[in-house]
């Protein structure tokens, strides 16, 4: 189906909490690569700010990603070329749908990340990280 | 009025200035701070789009300007002191026998660009892996024969410090793109068995011939592009795990290597804003020099009779520092005669 642009969607919310204009984002997709988390996600970080920018809030308030990235984690905000706080925008669009009684996907943060992303030692013991 | 044109740094921009001057009867100073001359396209193997012996071309264009009685070139010498306004600058020289005072009517700067050393970016293990070089390292790797050999992948990164407004510049420096695929090329060259990916955000071939020269790189050298910026090098048992998203799929990929190299920013040269203290021109905010009009006056410095040349005042390539030195000796020319 064809997306008819617009520009009515959460995406004025978003950046008014950011006091940033997403527009920012170089689409270059270094926040999905280096994320551990990657493989759980359905949309990666920056697809999040296309979708975002293509007021395509349903698809986005809809993902599994929002409720997984920027919690206890600050990898792809770290490396972000131009300083996108995703963490931000991730708690921002988890509020919005909780009022709109979106149910949350996951809400624990993955306990294998925790142990073999951040301590080095594990990393050597045959575990993806 | 003094007739003669002081020309700092003896890179391509100022050996070709130093010569268009000199065949139209001026007399050149050309000051070099290294013991040679050449700067930057010394360093290279081969040239892009056409792969042209780099070394033989630029040696071709030092011994022009060695051979020319009326140009002369001092090496290890530096700029400590100028005074003066167009037509009349006193300047002083710091060379290897000792200070000189000199006069002269115009002066060109062409003091050329350097390659950002990639110390911040940790992420992607340089300065902790050696198998991880930035892109003036393996020009340094071919001279010498020392490519990797045998059933071996290579990565090349792009945008290491340009396109990057948190830990380098925002600006894109313009050639890395077609000397990644220069590289790629050569490493076919020097290694057939060898497999080259290439992980770019946007292709910016801005020059004749250098959408094609990519694309051979691609179709006749089978070097695989993927579309997105590296997020992660990782060491793994020897090798290397490249990490980033293919984001054409929208899928996260990862390569293992033997070799990752950086494409590293180009950026102002060091002591760029020094320099411009000493000669009273301004610099833009990456400490580049400043044109006073961009578009028809790109080598008029803000200070009337010093002029720029060449990647000295943005990243550029080879032929348009040529033709930027060009432009800089028709301005002296007009001060000085």
């Amino acid at each position: 189906m064809r997306l008819r642009i617009h520009e009515d969607g959460i995406r004025t919310i978003v950046e008014e909490g950011i006091q940033k204009s997403l527009t920012a984002c170089l689409q270059c997709s270094k926040c999905g690569g280096g994320c551990a988390r990657t493989e759980e996600f359905d949309l990666s970080p920056r697809q999040v700010i296309e979708y975002l920018l293509d007021c395509l809030d349903e698809q986005v308030l809809d993902s599994r990603t929002i409720w997984l990235c920027g919690k206890n984690c600050t990898g792809c905000e770290a490396i972000c070329p131009v300083g996108i706080p995703l963490n931000e925008i991730m708690a921002t669009l988890r509020e919005e749908a909780k009022r709109r009684g979106i149910e949350p996907k996951y809400v624990q943060p993955s306990l294998i990340y925790h142990k073999f992303e951040h301590c080095s030692k594990h990393r050597k013991e045959g575990e993806e990280c | 009025m003094s007739k003669k044109t002081l020309i700092i740094g003896g890179g391509i921009a100022g050996i070709t200035a130093a010569q268009k001057i000199a065949q139209n009867g001026g007399e050149v100073i050309l000051t070099e701070k290294e013991g040679t001359l050449g700067g930057n396209f010394a360093k290279l193997t081969y040239t892009f789009p056409v792969l042209g012996d780099a070394k033989a071309l630029v040696s071709q264009e030092v011994q022009k300007v060695q051979a020319t009685p009326s140009i002369e070139i001092l090496t290890n010498t530096a700029v400590a002191a100028c005074q003066g306004e167009i037509g009349d600058f006193t300047v002083e020289l710091s060379t290897s026998n000792g200070t000189r005072k000199e006069n002269v009517g115009a002066i060109i700067v062409a003091t050329g660009f350097h390659y950002m050393e990639p110390t911040a970016y940790t992420e992607y293990s340089y300065g902790r892996n050696p198998n991880v070089v930035t892109s003036l390292e393996f020009e340094k790797m071919a001279a010498e024969n020392r490519l990797p050999q045998g059933d071996v992948r290579v990565v090349f990164v792009h945008c290491v410090g340009s396109r990057d407004k948190a830990k380098g510049y925002v600006y894109c420096s313009k050639i890395c793109c077609s000397y990644s695929a220069k590289h790629a090329i050569m490493m076919k060259k020097a290694n057939a068995q060898s497999k080259s990916y290439v992980f770019y955000i946007d292709i910016r071939a801005l020059g004749k011939g250098y959408e094609e020269f990519i694309r051979s790189a691609m179709e006749e050298y089978s070097v695989r592009y993927i579309r997105g910026r590296v997020a992660k090098v990782l060491e793994s048992e020897g090798k290397l795990l490249v990490r980033a998203e293919d984001s054409l799929m929208g899928n996260p990929v990862e390569v293992e290597a033997d070799l990752v190299v950086l494409a590293s920013a180009m950026e102002a040269p060091i002591g760029s804003r020094e320099m411009a203290a000493i000669l009273g021109i301004a610099t833009d905010e990456y400490g580049f020099f400043q044109d006073v009009e961009s578009n028809v006056r790109p080598c008029h410095s803000s200070k009337p009779g010093i002029f720029l040349a060449g990647s000295c005042t943005q990243p550029m390539e080879i032929a348009s520092a040529v033709a930027m030195g060009g432009l800089s000796a028709s301005e002296a020319l007009a001060v000085t005669r």
